[in-house]
């Protein structure tokens, strides 16, 4: 048996309106420790990691680990039928993941689970010379600022600031913040704006995002809920000059 | 300085003189089948039928599909629409109980040429040759218009008595079943397709771009489920003064248009492009409806390979060339899709080769491109070396 309540539905809208932008399908994985999900996109750009511990469930009954394989759009356009107070609970039910919305009303939503054969991709284990903390809502607001004049961002680190900027054929931007943090070297890389914004779709997940960055390296952006109860994270493939 | 697209080849077709058939305020004919749609003074529209004064077949006049396989010349083919003699009258768009709409919502469904006879106020006069429509003879306001009984095309038949149906529905099936595009776009613009409340005269150049962006559309959704292509292609095609290239890359789905019309009107050689990324665009393609076709013919190969790609296409027109409507990228892309196509390896190796087919140098191509641009001086890389372990 499966059952997991939650009491904020955010934390699920928002995440999977980023995983349903980059992934068609996904398979959650349940156990007694919580709910997980890995996955890469088709285009082998972007990797997606979710996870959701015990600890954040109000009520939380898994017996035997299940594998939850699901189309994240259909997942999507229910959660977007959910309220901001409303409570969330999930449950399987013969080939159904079942999603009720409480609030004033009782809302019952079953989607099919998709039958498929399923290789979960390990994260990777990449080592990263630069790790730091950004406000969420800067980073999105960056990105907002950049995308006036490209499509293509560059992010930068060194010992003082983070930087990101872009140049287009009609005009640059470019967006600074002071990281406070220490770190000793430089590191820079390129990334396409929009699968950015894919990521950042899940804009309640975390106040914070933790960066790590290298020179043409993966970007990896972690969000964390204060309470560590919960992680959503990216791995993003970069952009590389080809010229000669 | 010519800005746009639409200014120059306006330019050019106020040029060119066209002579067009002759008639009476009789005509005695056919109708091929064929029906025109104006956008002037819309919601109230000039709507009317397309009739030659001769019977018989005449459906090869507004059948584009079958012009380049029966090897028509341009000749051939602005000798055809300057025999069309346009009847018109004014309809206010949702006026599709009127009976002159019904008889061209019957000559839009018919399977084949219908003998028609009209009395026009006047002599009809005149012809149309316009940047972007499919040009065609005189036209008068028509006073009595009869047609003959008709027997629609099963398939219409059957979209039309469905009004339940969606546009978007309608057309994708229709397309399945082969019914040529421009027979349903025919039947779109006479509002004989779509849900009973939405139903209404849509001009004709709209409804070209409204079949062929739907069409895309969906087959889009299609292409975006699919594996990607695991090299470069290239697919080439030539006729009616115009040479095409269509690059398709190893990527996600994103599409770049460039045209270039070579000495067309004096010594000029101008480029204009228009691109969309994986994200698609918004705002409506500034080259016009040809952005739309040429998607929609390039993804159509793609649904039926089930493979997703990214996509260049490359169009020069050379001195001679006339505009003949959209029907000419359509046909020329869909010709492209289905021959042979040569293999690459890199993207420069794929540009090389269509650089040496083209007349205007590829550096100026790429300057004025977005996506080739950007896609030859960088490359998105994957996660694959990272997830090596994972894959079998």
């Amino acid at each position: 048996m499966f059952k997991a309540e939650l009491s904020d539905s955010n934390i699920l809208k928002s995440s999977f309106d980023a995983i349903s932008s980059i992934v068609d399908e996904v398979q959650i994985q349940t156990d007694s420790e919580g709910m997980r999900l890995d996955a890469l996109d088709r285009s082998h750009i972007t990797f997606v990691h979710l996870e959701l511990k015990l600890s954040l469930f109000d009520e939380y009954v898994c017996d035997e680990p299940e594998k939850i394989n699901i189309d994240t759009d259909e997942l999507m356009k229910v959660l977007k039928r959910s309220k901001s107070d409303d409570r969330v609970i999930m449950s399987l039910e013969e080939g159904n993941f079942i999603i009720t919305f409480e609030g004033e009303a009782k809302r019952q939503f079953k989607i099919r689970l998709i039958d498929m054969e399923y290789e979960n991709p390990t994260p990777p284990d990449i080592e990263h010379p630069t790790k730091f903390e950004v406000p969420f809502s800067l980073l999105k607001d960056s990105i907002n600022d950049i995308e006036i004049f490209s499509e293509k961002i560059s992010l930068k680190v060194d010992s003082e600031k983070f930087t990101a900027n872009a140049e287009g054929d009609f005009g640059d931007a470019s967006v600074e913040y002071i990281h406070g943090e220490k770190i000793d070297t430089e590191a820079s890389s390129l990334f396409s704006l929009e699968k950015i914004r894919q990521m950042l779709k899940a804009d309640k997940f975390s106040d914070i995002a933790i960066i790590k960055l290298g020179d043409d390296m993966p970007l990896n952006l972690t969000l964390k809920m204060i309470s560590e109860d919960g992680e959503l994270s990216f791995l993003l493939a970069p952009r590389i000059e080809t010229d000669d | 300085m010519i800005k746009t697209k639409n200014a120059y080849l306006k330019k050019l077709t106020d040029k060119i003189q066209m002579k067009s058939v002759k008639i009476g305020k009789d005509l005695d004919g056919s109708t091929p089948p064929s029906v025109f749609i104006g956008r002037w003074s819309y919601p109230k529209v000039y709507a009317g039928p397309m009739m030659v004064p001769e019977v018989g077949d005449t459906s090869i006049m507004d059948t584009p599909e079958l012009w380049i396989d029966e090897k028509k010349t341009q000749e051939d083919i602005i000798n055809y629409r300057m025999n069309l003699v346009r009847g018109k009258q004014l309809m206010k768009v949702d006026e599709l109980d009127n009976p002159f709409i019904e008889k061209l919502q019957d000559i839009s469904l018919a399977s084949k040429s219908i003998e028609s006879e009209a009395t026009f106020k006047k002599r009809p006069q005149g012809s149309l040759l316009s940047e972007d429509s499919t040009p065609h003879g005189p036209s008068g306001l028509i006073q009595k218009f009869d047609i003959d009984a008709v027997k629609w095309d099963k398939q219409l038949e059957k979209t039309f008595y469905d009004t339940d149906l969606k546009a978007s529905d309608a057309v994708i099936n229709l397309h399945q079943k082969e019914v040529p595009f421009s027979a349903m776009q025919k039947a779109f613009s006479v509002g004989a397709i779509g849900t009973k409340e939405r139903r209404k005269l849509v001009p004709t150049r709209w409804s070209i771009t409204a079949c062929d962006s739907s069409l895309a559309n969906i087959l889009l959704k299609k292409v975006r489920q699919y594996p990607i292509l695991d090299t470069h292609r290239v697919y080439e095609f030539s006729s009616l003064n115009n040479y095409y290239a269509v690059i398709l890359l190893p990527t996600e789905w994103q599409y770049e248009w460039m045209e270039a019309f070579i000495k067309l009107i004096g010594k000029e050689e101008l480029i204009f492009s228009d691109y969309e990324t994986n994200e698609g665009k918004k705002e409506y393609s500034s080259v016009g409806g040809c952005f739309y076709t040429c998607k929609m013919s390039v993804l159509d190969k793609l649904a039926e390979e089930k493979k997703q790609a990214g996509v260049i296409v490359l169009r020069e027109a050379y001195s001679g060339y006339v505009p003949l409507g959209v029907f000419n990228v359509r046909e020329n892309i869909k010709y492209a899709m289905n021959n042979k196509y040569k293999e690459f390896e890199t993207l420069k190796n794929a540009v090389e080769y269509v650089s040496t087919k083209l007349k205007i140098p590829i550096h100026k191509y790429i300057k004025q491109s977005d996506l080739l641009d950007e896609l030859l001086h960088h490359k998105q890389t994957t996660l694959d070396i990272y997830f090596k372990k994972g894959k079998t």
